[in-house]
């Protein structure tokens, strides 16, 4: 009898345990209690003086668990205005297709008839749309900044895994105001030129490698640019900011790189860094299964999104 | 005001002490209560004074001291599962009685009276929980291998982290706030396999018990809990042994005299080998090409010797040493090219307690602790590559090693005082010497001719001093109250800045003409030392830092009121508390382990990463328990509610803890079926972990690489832990077949975890089900898992 049951308990221990490995790889799906989304206004408008569009993006935020999360709410308006007066603004006709070939969404954009030349001190953002509580936010359009770049070419040499790697290496000085916060973002690009007026443009990354930073700067992947921050300097111009582009040599003991340099020093309003740097450690966190959550900044009265401005220098070389 | 009622009040114990000590006519008998057969101190054991309706307790050392009225008296001896011994004697003078007690009961007189002596409802100290080791040991285990941590868990008040975890979190508090004493030295790190089993090996301890609340005085340190451990002393007068080979580990105890009823010692051991098993298996399938070569083992060493050197002296020394490896060695060479990678992760315990007793006059009792505790943590890479070009071999190198640590080197002293049947005083003190290392990594950089670097960097060892005195008397005051008073004053000397603490600890119990006994307590408590973890697993990764001048020190006052009753054999208690912790410690949003260790550019220490913030807990906790019997074991039930406020997260809002746990639910039964067959079961229950998942999402736009816009989705959290998992439970049996032969016991355990298999989430992850609809997805680790033991002893 006892071996009987025995037996019997050791098939049914198999059976149980052979259904268990299954849910064991896929999971079990379970209702977790979500509650009810109540959309509301979220945009996302960030403006740089000298740009020629104004992109702004106006949606209606959803549930994590509905399947359509850039639903564009009817009749939707938006506006910047300076103590009442509308400087720009975004009609429910103004849409059109931003990004890639591949990777494209419907948002509001303006084609400027001149670059942007939005007036200093703080510029409110309105949002309306009927049937949601309006959203609103406040930024400050900083001046441009007032900075000179040095750059020596072929300024080092070295080697990566063995290969030879040239070192161009920029310096860059900045009359930081006193006072304010301010956070710098720089990008260098470089551009092919295929004919005179047609050149393509290329992000070169600087900073993505840790080891090789200048100390005051942090690379951001948000904005695809270092970030320079005066905080503990207030006051004080940031001078003598080095920062290193590397080029691999080529199969023609070339260095490999493109026919112009274009730096790009953008003066930000600081809520927009901040935005940045909340979305580079929230990505960071949502990849790690030990970090803490971290949320995304927002400057909206809403909670959703980010209104920032800036100002920006260029500097070419050949 | 709270501080001078509490010195008016120590003044007025000491009066009363002097009084009563002035006033007193009778003498003291005092000794040890050991085990008749082993010679073992049996720790906790009662002594009753019936017709003054007086008793105590022995020691932790199984030492007593009781004082009584001059003349023909008679005292009770019990302990829990040995025959009482009614002792007449005629006190002339102060008199020196060591007792042995036999294992086993008889039925009769002695054994209602030990009953009444040992009540729950007759202990002035609440919120304190024993559970024989013995029932643990028949308690169903997951691999077979028996886990007293996860035994602790199913105790009221003590809930257990995420599923399979062996961590504690003791009425809100976090597994930092436990003081985990292995022979009254602290323990850092109590888990092996990555938290899944503790430390702790259940053949080679003696006693284990834990207090939630209403601390006495002679303990401090940690906000939450004390977990005392008790080794075993090894059997005075002969060589025996025990031994078990499980799914997952085998262990082996041996116990004997060293000098016959003098001097014994105890050693046990335990290692897994699912490494040694595998190895041959992982060996042929790797080729001369590519081979891969992952590896896990952990072990645990258990040691004591006693010696009693004449009849006022004994010497312990104790030892543990605990050690997890995990390793993955791969190679794989292509053409002429060859590239090794060595993976890494170890962590270690280490302690060292040196004690002895002595015992001054039958009413002064003291034992002196020397103590050396140490933790190491590593973890590292070692990447190299090999490439031959002609004839010459060009070789790089990248490694990386982060180790941290804490060493504590330290001394106490603890004097038991008897002054007469109507005090009972403690006083001590302690002092020691912590160094941590909050972490540092060493870059290896080696490319030959071209570069090469090797540097270490990561912040600086701190060191601290922490140290402090007690007092405190359990104060008779009559046949239905009871009370004890005292203070706990702790201080840290760290980065040249002092802290001081001054922590007024107050219990009493108040016994009701029905028999139940009402308590209250109220005790605060301050906690020098940090584990700076991640609220989603307790690992080896979590490291232990000390308060600094940046860092405040944790502080927690907890007040617990209840009522308690021994009905039949079940003894039945009934718990509310309030706790308010403040200086708890955690990352910064965004924050974690691997930020802080590998950011080789970063000139952030450790005090960036981190917070400070509060906590609240409060709740209520049931426990029926049956300690002896053919059917044995207890429920316990825990309604509760735990919550967190930092500054710097969730906005500065409240948000629950992630182990805030309303309902929690365990049954624990144990039924001697027959001499030969035991069966055994749990159930546990509890709500849904805490967890924050992402709730709204909206459309973006952000600079691209190419230096144009890209469109993206963020998604944004929900408020900190607003979101709950699917419930917890589980049904874990287990039938035990025993053997008696002539040379010892054998035994089969059948066990089986998670009857029912139910797939308690582990993890949350968002996902899509099969009709393309988004869902969350839970993930579990432990389906049901049946596993066979064998165990011996003789």
């Amino acid at each position: 009898m006892a071996i009987q049951l025995l037996k019997h308990s050791i098939f049914l221990a198999l059976m149980v345990g052979l259904v268990g490995c299954e849910k064991w790889a896929d999971g079990v799906v379970r209702e977790i209690d979500f509650p009810e989304h109540t959309p509301q206004l979220a945009a996302t408008v960030n403006l740089f003086a000298g740009d020629t569009k104004a992109i702004a993006a106006l949606h209606q935020t959803a549930s994590t668990l509905d399947a359509n999360d850039a639903v564009i709410p009817e009749g939707i308006t938006a506006r910047i205005e300076k103590e009442g007066d509308v400087l720009l603004s975004w009609t429910p006709s103004d849409t059109a297709l931003v990004g890639t070939d591949w990777d494209s969404r419907t948002m509001h954009v303006l084609d400027l008839s001149a670059p942007l030349a939005l007036p200093e001190g703080e510029l409110d953002l309105v949002v309306e749309a009927p049937g949601f509580e309006p959203l609103t936010a406040t930024a400050v359009q900083p001046p441009a900044p007032i900075c000179t770049v040095g750059f020596e070419e072929g300024a080092d040499t070295t080697f990566d895994f063995g290969d030879p790697v040239v070192v161009d290496r920029f310096e860059l000085d900045v009359l930081n105001r006193p006072g304010i916060r301010d956070v710098y973002g720089i990008q260098l690009h470089e551009g092919y030129v295929y004919a005179p007026g047609d050149t393509t443009w290329q992000l070169v990354g600087i900073g993505d490698d840790d080891s090789d930073l200048e100390p005051r700067t942090t690379f951001n992947q948000a904005c695809y640019c270092l970030l320079l921050d005066d905080q503990g300097l207030d006051a004080q111009s940031l001078e003598d900011v080095f920062i290193d582009r590397k080029r691999w040599v080529g199969w023609y003991g070339e260095p490999e790189g493109g026919d112009v340099l274009r730096m790009k020093v953008v003066l930000m309003d600081e809520p927009l860094a901040q935005f940045y740097r909340s979305l580079e450690t929230h990505w960071e966190t949502q990849d790690s299964f030990f970090a803490n959550p971290s949320s995304i900044y927002s400057n909206t009265s809403t909670g959703y999104g980010i209104f920032g401005l800036g100002s920006s220098v260029e500097f070419f070389w050949e | 005001m709270k501080r001078e009622c509490f010195l008016v009040l120590s003044l007025g114990m000491v009066l009363g002490i002097g009084t009563s000590y002035a006033q007193g006519s009778g003498f003291t008998l005092s000794g040890y209560v050991e085990d008749a057969n082993s010679g073992e101190s049996l720790l906790g054991a009662t002594v009753w004074h019936a017709s003054s309706s007086s008793g105590t307790t022995a020691n932790i050392y199984g030492h007593y001291s009781i004082a009584l009225p001059a003349g023909e008296q008679e005292v009770l001896f019990s302990y829990l599962g040995y025959t009482p011994q009614k002792i007449a004697i005629n006190l002339k003078g102060d008199v020196k009685l060591d007792i042995k007690l036999t294992a086993g009961l008889e039925l009769g007189e002695a054994v209602v009276e030990s009953s009444a002596s040992e009540r729950i409802e007759e202990q002035v100290q609440m919120s304190k929980i024993d559970v024989p080791i013995d029932q643990i040991k028949r308690l169903p285990a997951i691999a077979g291998e028996v886990d007293l941590l996860k035994s602790l868990q199913l105790l009221p008040g003590v809930q257990s982290g995420n599923e399979g975890s062996s961590g504690i979190y003791v009425r809100g508090g976090s597994p930092d706030q436990n003081l985990i004493m292995l022979d009254g030295v602290p323990l850092y790190s109590v888990s092996h396999l990555f938290g899944f089993f503790s430390v702790f090996n259940a053949d080679a301890v003696r006693k284990i018990s834990i207090t939630k609340g209403g601390y006495p005085a002679r303990f401090g340190g940690r906000l939450s809990s004390i977990l005392e451990v008790t080794m075993k002393e090894g059997h005075k007068n002969e060589v025996h042994g025990a031994g078990s080979i499980s799914m997952l580990a085998s262990k082996l105890t041996l116990e004997g005299p060293i000098a016959k009823d003098k001097a014994s010692f105890m050693i046990s051991g335990r290692r897994t080998y699912l490494d040694l098993l595998l190895n041959p298996i992982i060996q042929a399938s790797n080729t001369e090409q590519s081979s891969v070569d992952p590896a896990y083992f952990f072990h645990d060493l258990n040691a004591k010797v006693n010696w009693r050197i004449g009849a006022k002296d004994r010497i312990y020394l104790s030892t543990f040493q605990g050690l997890d490896d995990f390793g993955l060695k791969s190679k794989d060479s292509f053409n002429n090219s060859t590239e090794e990678i060595d993976l890494g992760l170890d962590w270690r315990n280490s302690v060292l307690a040196l004690r002895w007793n002595h015992e001054w006059r039958a009413d002064l009792f003291s034992n002196v602790t020397l103590m050396k505790s140490r933790y190491d943590f590593n973890t590292g890479f070692d990447f190299k590559s090999t490439e031959q070009d002609g004839g010459a071999e060009i070789t790089s190198r990248f490694a990386s090693l982060y180790n941290s640590g804490i060493r504590d080197l330290g001394g106490r002293i603890d004097f038991d005082f008897t002054p007469n049947n109507r005090h009972f005083v403690r006083f001590g003190g302690n002092l020691t010497r912590h160094r941590f290392q909050p972490g540092a990594t060493q870059a290896i950089l080696d490319f030959g001719d071209e570069f090469s670097l090797d540097t270490t960097i990561g912040s600086p060892n701190l060191f601290s001093t922490e140290s402090f005195v007690y007092l405190e008397d359990e104060i008779n005051l009559g046949e239905d109250l009871t009370l004890n008073v005292g203070g706990h004053a702790s201080a840290l000397f760290v980065e040249g800045v002092n802290y001081f603490s001054f922590q007024p600890r107050l219990a009493l119990n108040r016994r009701l003409p029905s028999g139940i006994a009402l308590k209250a307590s109220y005790a605060e408590m301050t906690q020098f030392v940090n584990l700076l973890t991640n609220e989603g697993l307790t690992l080896p990764t979590d490291l232990w830092l000390p308060s600094t001048a940046q860092i405040r020190p944790q502080q927690s006052w907890q007040a617990a009121i209840g009522a308690a009753k021994t009905l039949g054999e079940i003894e039945v208690s009934i718990e509310g508390y309030y706790k308010e912790m403040e200086g708890l410690l955690g990352y910064k949003e965004g924050a974690s382990f691997g930020s802080a260790a590998f950011n080789l550019s970063s000139n952030t220490t450790w005090e960036d990463e981190v917070t400070q913030g509060e906590g609240r807990s409060y709740g209520a906790e049931v426990l029926f328990q049956k300690k002896r019997g053919r059917t044995s074991g207890w429920l316990g039930y825990t309604l509760s509610w735990t919550d967190r406020q930092f500054d710097d997260v969730n906005n500065g809002q409240r948000f629950p803890f992630t182990y805030d746990r309303r309902h929690d639910l365990s049954v624990v039964l144990i039924h001697d079926l027959s001499d030969k067959w035991t069966l055994s079961g749990t159930w546990v229950y509890g709500t849904g972990r805490a967890l924050t998942l992402n709730e709204v999402t909206y459309a973006s736009v952000i600079p691209d690489y190419e230096g144009g816009l890209s469109p993206i989705s963020l998604d944004i959290p929900s408020n900190r832990n607003a979101f709950r998992m699917s419930p917890y439970h589980r049904l874990d049996l287990s039938a035990t077949r025993t053997k008696v032969k002539e040379n010892g016991e054998r035994s089969l355990v059948l066990s089986v975890y998670n009857a029912y298999n139910n797939l308690n989430p582990f993890l949350a992850l968002p996902g899509t089900a099969d009709d393309g609809t988004r869902v969350i997805r839970e993930y579990g680790l432990f389906p049901f898992i049946p596993s066979i033991a064998w165990q011996f002893s003789f």
